[in-house]
């Protein structure tokens, strides 16, 4: 029998732990560095290198897309993992989430091409502040009957939420960025992503209808890790939640 | 053209993924087996109510049975099927029953997901008893199994859902199912936002938001203790008690973790859960528990406990076939018309006991080489117009025979 098999997992070995690269980096690393897990600045932890394992941090980091996080820690390839509620929802994966780590806010919301709630002769300037769009107009976009394109990188999280408003005629199409082109280009007249200013969206000629989930990012873990490593992911999740805490009170 | 790929989540195995499942499936119910356990046979499918016990409706894989109409599924779970085929025996083969299973279940997932559809799985039910030290002697097998496939790190994490529903017994329905849900995920922090605005006694919410912490050593019992103010919950502590004594005459307290806030399968687990982890395995290697209320749907309530090795899993961890991938012995290189003494050859090896094969393919000398080195077959033998030369492609060691007589007569050291 020839296994290859990690003979020292009892030993204390440093926790593997996913950062999302992009919009929530910063924060995570902030808050990994005043949690006393990392020590270096920013710029040490952004180079092509994806992992980085330094002597002196409690801890070692894979740098990966927002939407992998979930991914790499379910498999366990990570131990633990910093994921916006957005990914998780799209993404549902057999893992813990026990912390909310209050950074990295934004929300799912759904949005529409201006000129299909206003018409064409809309006399709204592209600068001017969303409307209020109450429920006489969602109704009356949402129930026409007339087949609804909905243009997102959230396939999971769009048909969820159509399907709860029961909503037919719902036509899905996955895109992986960039979103807000589609309804401009005549692909489809909605829109469901992420927004955090809006200012995308204005910019687009995009107005949003209504909040689908407001995001956050969370501390998730691996089953498998949670279990075998008891005593260093509760001090992990103690030691963040101290620092939420904190946070709350400034 | 066809696909060269199977349905997303489903995949195949090739020669040394087969021997590697196999050879961990024979080692598991062979070591079953000493403790007493037989293996049975359950069909590919069922009724999709049988199904429906243990598996969510979206996950299965239906069939409709074009005879009777009747909904069919494929098997997702082989536990439901031996609760049925245990509750046939009741009125005629007395308790306890130990029946030991093998093969796949299909669970009809998102492929988006990326996880398989398709596992196999071996395992065991206990049907009958209901001790606490019945749990503990299904943990301590599924411990054993694994050391003697020579795995060194691993843990089994139990827990016990009737701790957490004694704990929430007088809640509400609805709230109670919210409250599932963080748990489930042992999301706290969702989880103390929800208790804030809930009605609940100030005291139970507190005990309920420890409920995600509550793993580790087996000090959490200490802790676990102080939350349980009902029977319920300081029953299940008992049990839980009495498993790790149990365990521990066995010298295997090494192993066990615990996790009281562990709830999986709230509704199908009536008592002690278990899953077994390794370090960088993400997924349980296996898992079960206490089902109590299953075999009554099939009539006469009865006990009943088990758990299920996931083998593709176990896999992922290390090759487990006995000699790694097998050996075969003999090619047989024949370009002569003499088909004759071709076939006399390979009856005669084959008869011995040797894997022998022949060259259909009609390869030439250097590509036959290329394919038994491929295929780690050891020897070949080479029919010659006057001879026959037999030689190890390893070693270079070569031997001439002048005719068959010769060469059956000297096979001993071959």
């Amino acid at each position: 029998m020839k296994i290859s098999q990690n003979k020292k997992y009892h030993k204390p070995k440093k926790l593997k732990i996913a950062v999302p690269k992009g919009r929530v980096l910063k924060d995570a690393l902030r808050f990994l560095r005043e949690s006393g897990y990392i020590k270096h600045p920013d710029a040490d932890y952004d180079s092509r290198k994806l992992i980085f394992d330094y002597e002196d941090d409690a801890v070692s980091l894979l740098i990966v897309k927002p939407l992998d996080v979930p991914t790499f820690v379910e498999y366990g390839a990570a131990d633990a993992g910093i994921a916006g509620k957005d990914v998780l929802l799209e993404k549902p994966r057999n893992i813990y989430e026990p912390l909310d780590l209050g950074i990295g806010k934004c929300k799912v919301v759904v949005a529409a091409r201006k000129t299909l709630i206003f018409g064409k002769d809309n006399n709204l300037k592209s600068d001017e502040r969303f409307p209020k769009i109450d429920d006489d107009i969602k109704n009356k976009i949402y129930y026409s009957g007339v087949n609804i394109g909905v243009a997102t990188k959230y396939v999971r999280i769009a048909r969820d939420f159509f399907n709860k408003k029961g909503v037919s005629n719902v036509q899905i199409i996955k895109l992986y960025g960039n979103v807000e082109l589609a309804p401009i280009s005549g692909l489809c007249n909605f829109i469901v992503d992420l927004v955090s200013t809006g200012e995308t969206l204005r910019q687009n000629n995009l107005i949003p209808i209504e909040d689908i989930v407001h995001v956050t990012s969370r501390l998730i873990v691996n089953r498998a890790s949670l279990k075998i490593n008891s005593a260093d992911i509760a001090a992990l999740i103690e030691d963040l939640k101290e620092r939420v805490n904190k946070n709350e009170v400034i | 053209m066809f696909s060269s790929q199977p349905p997303a989540g489903t995949r195949d195995f090739l020669i040394a993924e087969t021997e590697n499942i196999d050879s961990v499936a024979n080692t598991l119910l062979e070591e079953f087996s000493r403790w007493g356990y037989g293996k049975v046979i359950t069909p590919s499918i069922d009724f999709l109510d049988v199904f429906l016990l243990s598996s969510k409706a979206s996950e299965l894989f239906k069939i409709a049975d074009i005879s009777t109409g009747e909904m069919l599924s494929l098997r997702s779970d082989f536990t439901p099927q031996i609760a049925r085929l245990s509750s046939a025996l009741k009125n005629s083969v007395a308790l306890p029953y130990k029946f030991s299973y093998f093969g796949p279940v299909l669970r009809n997932l998102d492929p988006v997901l990326g996880r398989p559809r398709e596992i196999w799985q071996a395992g065991v039910e206990s049907v009958g008893p209901e001790s606490p030290e019945s749990d503990a002697e299904l943990i301590i097998m599924g411990i054993e199994s694994l050391k003697r496939l020579g795995v060194k790190d691993f843990s089994v994490d139990i827990g016990n859902v009737e701790f957490f529903k004694g704990i929430v017994s007088e809640i509400e329905h609805a709230v109670r199912e919210k409250i599932e849900e963080f748990i489930l995920r042992k999301d706290s922090s969702g989880l103390n936002v929800f208790l804030e605005g809930a009605s609940i006694p100030l005291k139970k919410k507190e005990v309920i938001s420890e409920l995600p912490f509550i793993f580790g050593e087996k000090s959490v019992i200490k802790k676990a203790w102080k939350m349980a103010s009902d029977e319920k919950s300081q029953e299940a502590l008992e049990t839980l008690e009495r498993i790790l004594s149990y365990i521990k005459h066995y010298k295997l307290e090494k192993y066990i973790t615990i996790d009281l806030g562990e709830i999986r399968g709230l509704n199908y687990y009536t008592g002690t859960i278990f899953e077994c982890f390794a370090p960088h395995v993400g997924y349980e290697i296996f898992g079960g528990g206490r089902y109590n209320n299953l075999i009554g749907r099939f009539g006469e309530s009865c006990a009943g406990a088990g758990f299920a090795v996931n083998l593709d899993t176990l896999c992922r961890y290390g090759d487990f076939s006995q000699n790694g991938f097998k050996k075969r012995d003999f090619l047989v290189f024949n370009k002569t018309a003499d088909k004759k003494s071709e076939v006399e050859i390979i009856v005669f090896l084959r008869k011995k006991g040797y894997a022998v094969e022949t060259n259909f393919m009609n390869y030439g000398y250097l590509d036959i080489i290329k394919y038994m080195k491929e295929n780690r077959i050891k020897k070949i033998i080479n029919i010659a117009e006057d001879h026959i030369l037999l030689s190890d492609i390893n070693s270079g060691k070569e031997r001439k025979y002048k005719n068959i007589a010769e060469f059956k007569k000297n096979t001993e050291n071959i």
